[in-house]
């Protein structure tokens, strides 16, 4: 586990004695292993970031395929609870904000839902439904009941938003990595569940890359339509954001684009605009590559006159 | 007589008033017979003789019939095939719409192995696909054991196999051959590929590259986008012709709308299009103001049509005069605005449309997008996709960008 989940683990902790201590403590055992596994997978995913590394020099090696099937396997095993939990999170928001007198057979439903979309196993389902209806009961004769539910999905809640941003750049590493082995469908995939994630989340510059990747691979794929969309959406929420590395990428990108499907004159405006912020920022390799690009478009301009 | 009798009689009145046996406006040519289509298939002549002039060749070929939605391209598609069937010699024609989740292939299997109603293997593939061969299935011998096990008794039973969907055990390829013994020429149209994502489309299509190539011709309808277009035809070198169908001019969509009338009149009745009577219930004015309106989309004349009729049928006018035609574009209006299926959303982004005047994904603002509750463009695209399907919304034929437009039916003009 990592240094910065330490406080939110022992808050989670904490939760978790305050459940045990209650009369029927074991009845609440359904919203403790749902919070553990998100706990779980969450350091799973904290201690990918040595995936990317590993499947890289892969890569080099010449092994690309192969590991990039068992790193989607792994994957597609490691996210599903949180994907699962964020599916049902804006339910789980919602029940969490009620007061206790509204409707306690919510919570009946909360606890469910956490255990279908949380536990993969249906052995364990079945182990855990009958725990779910004792929580309803206990919710029912006992009022403290609803605190101590609802404490414990905001807990959930928390540990799985904290979790978010690394599952985003969890399957944004993936992507990269599927795409540059030519795995153009495999990588877009993955590049769709990282922005899923990141239009929950208020990082705008994030979830504008995630986008920006998405254009790159259909542009790569030759889908000009969706390509040419996805750039703009990303432009205009690095526009928003001021973020002119970003601003110059999706300018570059449209350029060249503009260019490929006989605009030469809207291309030429959108190089240019990139040009002038490479050159502020004196990113050289940037630079030459519109450079190249420019002067193709200039060129098919002087054909389109001619 | 009952008051709902009354009400029926009542505008079967109107409707004899007006020399007609019914309502004849259809939205999908799909929906028409072969008979009424041949009556209601308006023009298109040169795309015709582009189309029909290869025909006249042994080398077979893949077409490509492209156009925005509603513009005619399943009638198009149809009366090539129906004009095949009456007139080349020894032809078998098929035809199918693309099911959703099925790969071109497959809905080719199934649309040739329907049409091949005495090839028992044929019809054996589709009961084994789990779809409803036109002639019933062919009965298959087993040998069961009946009665308690262990007692070595065996009769025989006739069974009809289960039938559970599965990928076919045929190839089309194995079908086309077996079809190819009995004729000439084996014509396949693939309709609704341009509703699906062009991406998706694109994919389809490399992955069918064989099946394209094989010994069948094949018609397909394009995505209206050029982008796609030029690739499908010059990046693949899939299709040997492509065919725009573009909106009729004002002329033809006039006649267009006396063939639908005409198919709803009594045979001796029905009257050239030079004759004022032959738009009767509407005055030559008001069926012109109609057609103008419909921009020469067919679908949006059917539409349009078929809604000023019910109103006049309504308000019991024996004359379309241009009040009552403004009265019916109203009720169509309503009507469009009101289907079914809408949600909250999607009214916000036909409003954002509305009052844009074009919506376009490179001039749109952030600002705009959030008040449809989104930040990109990528993702109103699925509503914006039914609202073209409930013909609310058309895209534009533009390249450089993706723009959309509400159609002039709910438009006010």
């Amino acid at each position: 586990m990592s240094d910065d989940q330490l406080p939110e683990a022992l808050s989670i902790q904490t939760l978790l004695s305050e459940l045990r201590g209650l009369d029927k403590a074991k009845t609440y055992e359904s919203t403790s292993l749902s919070i553990r596994i998100v706990i779980t997978a969450g350091n799973e995913i904290v201690g990918s970031s040595e995936l990317g590394e590993v499947v890289k020099r892969s890569v080099q090696k010449g092994d690309a395929s192969l590991i990039l099937d068992s790193a989607t396997e792994w994957a597609t095993k490691l996210m599903q609870p949180i994907e699962g939990i964020l599916e049902a999170r804006p339910f789980l928001y919602r029940t969490a904000k009620m007061r206790k007198s509204e409707d306690p057979m919510m919570y009946k439903e909360v606890i469910e839902l956490l255990i279908r979309e949380s536990v993969p196993t249906l052995r364990e389902e079945s182990v855990l439904l009958p725990q779910a209806a004792a929580v309803r009961d206990l919710i029912e004769a006992r009022p403290i009941g609803y605190e101590v539910v609802r404490k414990a999905l905001l807990e959930l809640l928390r540990a799985v938003d904290k979790l978010l941003p690394e599952a985003a750049k969890f399957y944004h590493e993936l992507a990269t990595m599927s795409v540059e082995a030519n795995r153009w469908y495999l990588g877009l995939s993955f590049f769709e569940k990282s922005l899923g994630i990141r239009r929950q989340l208020d990082d705008l510059d994030a979830r504008a890359n995630s986008i920006y990747q998405i254009a790159r691979t259909h542009h790569l794929m030759s889908n000009f339509d969706k390509a040419r969309t996805h750039y703009r959406d990303a432009l205009r929420l690095y526009e928003h954001t001021g973020n002119q590395a970003g601003i110059a990428a999706c300018k570059s990108g449209l350029g060249h684009l503009m260019t490929q499907i006989g605009f030469a004159d809207k291309a030429i405006d959108e190089l240019k605009t990139a040009r002038r912020i490479y050159r502020k920022q004196k990113n050289k390799q940037q630079l030459a590559i519109v450079d190249e690009v420019l002067q193709i478009a200039q060129r098919a301009r002087q054909r389109q006159l001619a | 007589m009952s008051e709902t009798d009354r009400i029926f009689d009542e505008i079967k009145n109107v409707l004899a008033r007006w020399g007609l046996t019914e309502i004849p406006f259809s939205e999908s040519a799909s929906s028409l017979s072969l008979t009424q289509l041949r009556e209601v298939f308006t023009g298109r002549t040169e795309e015709l003789r582009e189309v029909l002039t290869l025909f006249q060749g042994r080398e077979r070929k893949r077409l490509m019939v492209y156009g925005w939605i509603g513009i005619g391209k399943t009638a198009f598609i149809l009366e090539v095939l129906g004009v095949l069937q009456r007139r080349a010699k020894n032809t078998l024609t098929a035809y199918i719409s693309l099911p959703a989740q099925t790969d071109l292939a497959i809905a080719a299997l199934v649309a040739l192995a329907r049409e091949m109603e005495d090839d028992e293997w044929a019809q054996h593939q589709l009961n084994q696909m789990g779809l409803r061969p036109k002639k019933r299935a062919v009965k298959k011998k087993t040998v069961a054991k009946a009665g308690l096990s262990g007692t070595g008794v065996e009769t025989e039973e006739e069974t009809t196999p289960v039938n559970a969907p599965k990928f076919p055990a045929l190839a089309f390829e194995d079908l086309l051959k077996r079809a190819l013994e009995k004729h000439d020429r084996v014509v396949v149209a693939i309709d609704d590929l341009d509703k699906q994502d062009p991406a998706r489309v694109r994919e389809m299509l490399r992955d069918a590259q064989g099946m394209l190539k094989s010994g069948a011709w094949f018609i397909l309808p394009g995505h209206p986008s050029g982008l796609t277009r030029d690739l499908l035809t010059r990046e693949l070198g899939l299709f040997d012709l492509a065919v725009e169908l573009k909106p009729l001019d004002l002329d033809t969509t006039y006649q267009m709308l006396v063939n639908y009338l005409n198919s709803a009149r009594p045979k001796n009745t029905r009257l050239p299009v030079d004759d004022p009577r032959a738009v009767h219930p509407f005055t030559p004015k008001t069926a012109r103001q109609l057609c103008k309106r419909s921009e020469g989309v067919p679908r949006w004349l059917n539409r349009l049509a078929s809604y000023v009729l019910l109103k006049a049928a309504e308000l019991q006018a024996d004359v379309i005069t241009p009040k009552v035609l403004q009265k019916g574009l109203e009720y169509a209006e309503q009507q469009l605005r009101g289907q079914r299926g809408l949600t909250s959303q999607d009214y916000y982004v036909l409003d954002l449309v509305l009052e844009k005047g074009t919506l376009s994904d490179e001039t749109i603002t952030l600002e705009d997008l959030e008040r449809v509750r989104v930040k990109e463009f990528s993702e109103i695209l699925p509503i914006l996709e039914k609202l073209i399907q409930l013909d609310l919304v058309h895209r534009l034929p533009s390249e450089g960008a993706l723009e959309y437009q509400a159609t002039p039916m709910i438009t006010k003009k």
